[in-house]
C-alpha cells in the first residue's frame, strides 16, 4: 500500500470528520445527531489506524528521517486520538462546542500507547523513588494521581528521546 | 576494544558495589546523586543502563517488584565479565594517558594559570 494512498486516506476521512461534527451541532442534539456522532467515531477510530499505519510505513521505510517523521505523525496521532476520546456519542453538542485544547489528554495517551518496558519501568521508579509519596503528602491523593501520568509520560518521553537521540548520533558516527 | 564514557564507568562501579539483586534503577540512581553531587534524571540513567546492556558489559533480568513499587516488576543489573574487563582496561588507559610525556604535571594548560 503507498503512502500517498494512506496520506490521502487520512486527509479525506479527516475532512469528512469536520463535515460530520458540524452537522452534529447543526443538529441540536437532535436524534439525528446522535447517528452523527456515532458515525464520527467510526470515522475517527480510521483516522488512528490510517495514523499508525503511517507511522510505522514512514518509520521503517526511512529509518534516516526517523524522527522527524515519529515527532509529526506522534503529534497528529495525539491530536486525533484526543478527539476519538472525548466524543461522546449522548451528547454530540456538547462535543462540537468544547474548545480543542480542553479535548487533549496527552498523559493519557503516552501512558496507554508507549512501549511497555518503558512505562513499567517510569510506573515503577515513580513509586519507589518516593514521588508519588511526596505529592499525596502535599497535595492529596487526587492531585498525586493526576501528577502521577502526566510525571510519566514526561519520564517515558525523557527516555524515548534520548534513546533516539543516541541511535541518531550512532548513525551519524556510523556513517561518516 | 570499546570505549567507556564516565558516566557508564561510574554506573558500573556502582552496580558491583550494590548487593546482588537490588542493584536496580533507584538504588542505582541514588548511589550515583550520592556520590557524584549531581543529579541524574531517568530517562538518561535507563538509557544509560540499556546501552551498557547492549554493549553487553550488564546483564538484566527481570524480578518482582515488592510494595513500593506497588508490585510492578523490576529491572537489576550486574557487570558481566566483559563489563570487569571494560573497567579494568579504562583504569589503564588512564594510567598509560598520564605517563604520556614522562612526568611533567603540565596538562595541556597553556599560558599557566591565574593573572
Amino acid at each position: 500500500m503507498s503512502i500517498v494512498f494512506i496520506f490521502a486516506a487520512t486527509v479525506v476521512l479527516v475532512i469528512f470528520r469536520s463535515c460530520v461534527l458540524m452537522a452534529c451541532k447543526r443538529m441540536k442534539c437532535r436524534r439525528k445527531a446522535k447517528s452523527a456522532a456515532k458515525a464520527a467515531n467510526l470515522i475517527e477510530a480510521g483516522i488512528d489506524l490510517l495514523a499508525v499505519a503511517r507511522m510505522v510505513y514512514l518509520s521503517l521505510k526511512h529509518s534516516g528521517v526517523f524522527l522527524i517523521i515519529l515527532g509529526l505523525s506522534t503529534g497528529l496521532l495525539f491530536h486525533l486520538y484526543s478527539l476519538r476520546r472525548r466524543i461522546n456519542v449522548t451528547d454530540p453538542c456538547k462535543l462540537a462546542e468544547t474548545p480543542l485544547n480542553q479535548r487533549l489528554r496527552f498523559s493519557d495517551l503516552v501512558v496507554d500507547v508507549l512501549p511497555p518496558g518503558y512505562r513499567a519501568e517510569a510506573l515503577g521508579h515513580y513509586f519507589e523513588s518516593g514521588e508519588y509519596a511526596e505529592w499525596v503528602e502535599k497535595h492529596g491523593e487526587k492531585t498525586a494521581d493526576r501528577m502521577y501520568k502526566v510525571r510519566v509520560a514526561m519520564i517515558v518521553l525523557d527516555f524515548l528521546f534520548k534513546d533516539l537521540w543516541t541511535a541518531v548520533k550512532k548513525r551519524i558516527a556510523g556513517g561518516s | 576494544m570499546q570505549v567507556v564514557g564516565q558516566t557508564e564507568e561510574l554506573l558500573m562501579i556502582i552496580i558491583g558495589r550494590i548487593p546482588k539483586d537490588q542493584a536496580s534503577g533507584v538504588p542505582i540512581q541514588r548511589a550515583y546523586e550520592e556520590l557524584t553531587n549531581k543529579r541524574i534524571s531517568p530517562g538518561a540513567l535507563y538509557t544509560t543502563l540499556h546501552r551498557l546492556v547492549d554493549k553487553g558489559f550488564l546483564e538484566s533480568r527481570e524480578v518482582a517488584g515488592g510494595e513500593a513499587r506497588r508490585n510492578i516488576p523490576k529491572t537489576v543489573y550486574e557487570v558481566t565479565g566483559h563489563g570487569a574487563k571494560a573497567l579494568e582496561e579504562a583504569e589503564m588507559l588512564r594510567l598509560q594517558a598520564r605517563r604520556i610525556g614522562g612526568e611533567t604535571p603540565a596538562l595541556g594548560l597553556v599560558g599557566g594559570v591565574g593573572p
